[in-house]
């Protein structure tokens, strides 16, 4: 056997024990999610069973369920439109040598974003009783963007970086003026980084349980307080548990699956820069 | 009326000067060249002309009118950026059409001027591709063509040409060179190519960088042919001509210098002179019969052969020259003692100190 094939065949040897150390956990939890509490917890774990579907039906008929689902979808749709709405401009801006500052805001953004979610939870809990927007999906989308809009601006500068200056001068010199410059040249030529980035915000926002359980009581309860509640005072509901665990996941699966250029796209960006 | 007029402009990049003292005019219709080396200037005076490049120091006027501070768009202006700059997410017919988008010209109008410029530059089957899937000198057309759209007072070309290979490089020069005599349009044109410049300009502007000590960066403005024959100082006959010109430092005697055994009478501003330096082009510098003693000696150490000529390297006393030789002409073999004769009517003196030509 040659250098080249055992290099290869080993690879793949790391390559498959990664992918199943990282699937198993997922096959695990549909597995519980499709027995009947006592075939969930056999010994030794039955491999072959009779799948139900009575956890899937209890959670697809759960308002509480639902209702979070919809909170989730909404929270990432506004956290999303939010941190496009102000960080695209913001890169743009940015992106331009002129801005007096600039590494500053850009290592403040940073920090913003690197800092622990929960440190947000507290001070606001109290701005939010106050204000309203406790227990509101629009307070909750607004908290989103202590990172949804620094992650938003940093990648959508390395996005317009790439776009090659003689472009906004040669715009520039066809009388176009800033924002339309943005518009028809930065935007378009940006497409792919926007989608990523709006991809990795919906995944990061959808994953989010810390300010949602500090800043939700009742009615903008997100998905993955929906599934912690199946976590009940006297007992675990193991098979609705998994069922809506796995249901939080279709969403961003899916996603994830039709959107996988831009989500590497975006990311070796990152990597590269 | 002068196209443009740069008056003592300076500029800066920060605090670093990069343009100081510029005095140049292109009158309405010409076709003037900025060569020089890397940081010589040239594309930012280009880019100052375009309102891309702000001018610290001096007055700009486009068509009479002073520009210094004016919008890029309000300038009678059209560059043609040495990337072309085209808008890769555009369709041709949207990159030429979009400046006229901006404007706000109707649908109709904007769709009948595309057709038309893209027919001049022979674009009109590629109107619906993008420019990714044209080749380097369609691209370059594209460019032209956007620029042709504007009917600006004054064309500005930075490097069009560095992008293409050497032979479709020969092909865009005469169709730019065409372009112009059609136009009429004032046009300054940006290379460090000294071919181009001397091919292609009715008026070479030579620059040089500050970095390197100058006082400024014009050099010496003129036609091709007074920036050849009467160069104005040490860089420029340096600069223009390949192979570039024999220059070598001569010790004053008597009001005359000798090249080996061959006596030159200097002018009298040269011949109180310690010193002079004095420059000839490989052209005009001639292998002596067999068998003479007049003129340098030196012997052949590499033979360039171009096939329609030869170019010399000859180790001398007084350094390594050049010398060009028609193919016809015997030619000697390397490693062969000759002698070297200068010709008298074609020497070009500089003083030593400030470089400056002494006629």
């Amino acid at each position: 056997m040659t250098r080249a094939r055992r290099a290869t065949l080993l690879s793949y040897a790391i390559l498959i024990i990664a992918g199943f150390a990282s699937i198993f956990p997922i096959l695990w939890i549909i597995g519980i999610s499709l027995k009947t509490q006592a075939d969930a917890f056999a010994m030794p774990p039955k491999l072959v069973f009779v799948p139900i579907w009575d956890h899937y039906a209890k959670v697809w008929a759960d308002a509480t369920f639902i209702k979070g689902f919809l909170n989730s979808l909404f929270a990432a749709l506004l956290g999303n439109l939010m941190a496009f709405a102000i960080g695209i401009p913001a890169a743009f801006a940015l992106n331009q040598k002129r801005v007096p500052g600039r590494a500053t805001i850009l290592a403040w953004l940073l920090l913003s974003y690197m800092l622990p979610e929960f440190l947000f939870v507290i001070p606001i809990y109290g701005l939010f009783q106050a204000s309203g927007l406790y227990d509101t999906v629009f307070g909750l989308a607004l908290v989103y963007q202590t990172f949804t809009l620094p992650f938003t601006i940093w990648m959508m500068r390395a996005f317009f970086a790439d776009v090659p200056f003689a472009l906004y001068e040669a715009a520039r010199l066809e009388g176009a003026k800033s924002w339309q410059i943005l518009l028809r040249v930065y935007l378009p030529m940006a497409a792919p980084g926007i989608a990523a980035t709006a991809i990795l915000n919906t995944i990061r926002i959808w994953n989010e349980l810390a300010i949602a359980l500090g800043l939700t009581f009742d009615k903008a309860q997100t998905v993955t307080l929906a599934v912690a509640a199946y976590r009940g005072y006297a007992a675990i509901d193991w098979g609705a548990l998994s069922a809506a665990a796995i249901t939080s996941i279709l969403p961003m699966l899916i996603f994830a699956v039709l959107a996988q250029r831009q989500i590497v796209g975006g990311l070796s960006l990152g990597a590269v820069k | 009326m002068a196209a443009v007029e740069f008056q003592n402009v300076g500029i800066r990049f920060g605090e670093v000067p990069v343009v100081r003292d510029l005095s140049l005019i292109v009158e309405d219709g010409e076709f003037v060249v900025l060569v020089g080396p890397s940081g010589c200037g040239k594309s930012t005076i280009l880019r100052s002309i375009a309102g891309l490049a702000a001018i610290n120091e001096g007055d700009m006027r486009i068509g009479g009118e002073r520009m210094n501070d004016a919008d890029p768009a309000a300038r009678d202006i059209a560059m043609v950026f040495q990337s072309y700059a085209l808008f890769p997410n555009m369709t041709v017919a949207q990159n030429l059409g979009f400046g006229l988008k901006i404007r706000g010209e109707a649908r109709a109008g904007i769709a009948r001027k595309v057709a038309e410029v893209a027919a001049v530059v022979g674009l009109s089957d590629h109107l619906h591709k993008r420019p990714g899937a044209l080749s380097g000198g369609q691209r370059q057309r594209v460019a032209l063509a956007r620029a042709i759209l504007r009917r600006p007072g004054v064309f500005l070309f930075d490097e069009p040409l560095s992008n293409l290979d050497a032979e479709f490089r020969t092909a865009m020069r005469a169709e730019i060179v065409r372009f112009h005599r059609n136009q009429g349009a004032s046009m300054v044109y940006v290379t460090h190519d000294q071919t181009e410049a001397m091919t292609m300009g009715d008026k070479i502007a030579v620059l040089a960088p500050l970095a390197a000590g100058h006082k400024a960066n014009l050099m010496q403005y003129g036609t091709p042919d007074e920036v050849y024959n009467r160069p104005a100082n040490l860089f420029v006959a340096r600069f223009i001509g390949t192979p570039r010109m024999n220059v070598m430092t001569l010790p004053v005697d008597g009001g005359t210098v000798r090249f080996g055994s061959q006596t030159l009478a200097l002018p009298p501003a040269a011949a109180h002179l310690g010193k002079v330096v004095l420059g000839q082009r490989p052209e005009h510098l001639r292998l002596a019969a067999t068998g003479s003693e007049s003129g340098l000696a030196g012997s052949v150490e590499h033979i360039e052969n171009l096939g329609h000529e030869m170019i010399l390297t000859l180790a001398t006393d007084l350094g390594p020259l050049i010398l060009r030789e028609a193919r016809s002409a015997k030619v000697p073999s390397l490693g062969q003692q000759v002698r070297l004769v200068l010709d008298p009517d074609h020497v070009h003196l500089f003083d030593p100190v400030s470089e400056q030509r002494i006629e």
